[in-house]
């Protein structure tokens, strides 16, 4: 049997609650979904150590984050406090995953700082925008035919929502693969790259997971880009 | 390419009741510093594909107990009740650990713990630790304050023969240059200052290790602080029978030919630390919570321990740092 593909998890930044000592966090259950899909899912954690980390890894994910936003965002000095250090760190280690055409998957924020790093912007409040709430709700979205979504659940799905930010302007190479029905952009991909991103949260969307399951199952989106991973690492070598 | 694993601590976000997994990013500067790639684990199900993969283990530190039924001791119920993010147990950072740390050395792979992670290293080989102190904070050091630790001359001999403490083997233990021996070949003899925030210390040494280093509790000084980190005489191999090991506590633990390493001071920590010294003492309770409160705090750290008296963070960080590099080529010299 052919290894595991290692799959990295970018960090979230938070305060050690009891030294306040500044930490790199992950929420548990991107690990878990990862590891149930069949890949070896690693935290990358030092600046200095980018070009090694993508040497090694087969996959990056970005998971979604709270109170973050790269300078593509709307009002930024207004709303948000930006985390200076993981800024730093994402683009740069999305550079070196873009360079060496590695896969990338971003979930939520992730998907949306794909469309950031890609040139775009985002928009800071759903609310405002579209006049609906994207926050704890399920809803359904339409799929473009030949994208990485279709190609697992076919032209509709229904999925999990937990956003007030969604991509906006869109950058340049990135096009739009599924809308949720008010046109909020649900799914993007990099042309000619294996980088994806959704605005849901699949690795909510299955398990024992605290927030109920209200859609299709998250399991195959993570497994479908383990697949990827896989894929061009076979490949290669 | 060393790749050294680090095993992570457990949060909650208190918002949402996710639980989180997290590095202190002082572990993994201090891992690049010394020359390797810092990674961090995230499922303890992967035991044998990360020790297969990552050329070392770095166990951290952190707040909760191990599990005292982890070395053969019933739950206390000073830890029933208690969340394990309010100083409790750990169930899953504890498997966590135990089972990384069993996994890298059946691999063979060298295993670094620092204050928690050394006692884990010392559960899994068999060893086991004091209680909390009961009220939280009687501890054989003060939380945070530099103190003296003292390397052996000779690890391989109990810490207690003053005799073994110039030359070794006075007592017939050793048995020639040992792995230990080997590792801490230049610091043994020597003194310095480190600082550590437990609460918690080894009790009786695991088998096939040995203790490098020791320090003498600041119990010495008066009757009112309870003695930690050494077991009664009669059952600890550390103290071999002689009451003059009471009041000294064990601070590095190495494997006797396996190449396992623990200490039970913090050499990660940064200069910016009165904040987590603050922080920390808030927590235990040994402070009121207000801004007034924390410079006072910040003064006394200063009065108790004057600047003349105290090596700077760059001399702790020199010295101890070694071990971080010492640990990383010996991860990358397999």
């Amino acid at each position: 049997m052919a290894e595991k593909p290692i799959i990295l998890i970018a960090w979230g930044g938070g305060l050690d609650p009891e030294f306040s000592a500044q930490s790199m966090m992950l929420t548990k259950a991107y690990a878990a979904v990862v590891t149930n899909n069949g890949g070896i899912p690693l935290v990358p954690l030092d600046q200095n150590c980018i070009e090694a980390y993508c040497v090694m890894a087969d996959g990056l994910m970005f998971p979604g984050a709270m109170y973050y936003a790269p300078p593509g965002y709307k009002d930024f000095n207004d709303r948000i406090e930006a985390h200076a250090r993981k800024e730093t760190f994402e683009t740069a280690i999305y550079a070196a995953f873009r360079k060496a055409e590695k896969p990338v998957l971003g979930i939520c924020d992730g998907h949306q700082k794909i469309n950031c790093l890609e040139g775009g912007c985002n928009d800071l409040s759903v609310w405002k925008k579209y006049g609906t709430n994207h926050a704890l709700t399920a809803h359904e979205i339409s799929i473009e035919e030949g994208s990485f979504l279709y190609e697992i659940w076919g032209s509709s799905a229904v999925v999990n929502s937990f956003h007030n930010f969604s991509a906006d302007q869109i950058g340049g190479s990135v096009r739009i693969t599924a809308r949720s029905p008010e046109g909020i952009p649900e799914a993007l991909e990099v042309e000619g790259l294996p980088i994806y991103g959704v605005q849901f949260h699949p690795e909510r969307m299955c398990g024992d997971n605290p927030f109920p399951v209200e859609g299709n199952d998250g399991n195959q989106v993570i497994r479908k880009f383990i697949e990827i991973c896989e894929t061009v690492r076979d490949t290669r070598s | 390419m060393v790749k050294i694993l680090i095993s992570p601590d457990e949060t909650v976000d208190l918002s949402t009741h996710r639980p989180y997994l997290m590095v202190k990013r002082s572990y993994s500067i201090a891992v690049a510093e010394a020359g390797a790639v810092p990674l961090m684990a995230a499922d303890a199900r992967l035991f044998r594909e990360y020790a297969k993969m990552a050329d070392g283990l770095l166990l951290t530190d952190g707040s909760e107990p191990v599990n005292p039924a982890r070395y053969g001791v019933p739950l206390s119920g000073r830890y029933a009740g208690k969340d394990w993010y309010g100083f409790g147990i750990s169930y899953t950072r504890d498997s966590m650990d135990l089972t990384l740390c069993r996994a890298f050395l059946k691999e063979g792979k060298p295993v670094f713990g620092i204050g928690r992670g050394m006692h884990i290293i010392n559960v899994a080989f068999g060893g086991t630790l004091t209680e909390e102190a009961a009220d939280g904070y009687q501890r054989a050091h003060e939380p945070g304050v530099p103190y003296e630790i003292h390397f052996k001359s000779n690890v391989d001999t109990a810490i207690d023969v003053d005799a073994s403490l110039s030359n070794g083997s006075s007592d017939g233990r050793s048995t020639g240059p040992s792995f230990a021996d080997q590792f801490f070949s230049d610091l043994k003899g020597k003194s310095f200052q480190v600082r550590t925030f437990n609460r918690q210390y080894i009790d009786r040494v695991g088998a096939e290790l040995v203790v490098a280093a020791y320090s003498d509790n600041k119990s010495a000084a008066g009757p009112d602080v309870p003695i930690c980190g050494n077991a009664p005489s009669d059952r600890s191999p550390v103290s071999d029978g002689k009451s003059k090991a009471r009041g000294r506590t064990v601070e590095a633990i190495c494997g006797k030919d396996m190449p396992v390493l623990g200490v039970q001071w913090n050499p990660e920590a940064g200069s910016d630390d009165i904040e987590h010294y603050y922080a920390h003492a808030l927590r235990q309770g040994e402070i009121p919570a207000s801004p007034k409160r924390k410079e006072e705090f910040r003064e006394a750290i200063t009065r108790m321990h004057p600047v003349a008296d105290v090596p700077t963070d760059a001399d702790c960080r020199r010295e101890t740092n070694v071990l971080f590099r010492r640990f990383v080529s010996w991860c990358g010299g397999r």
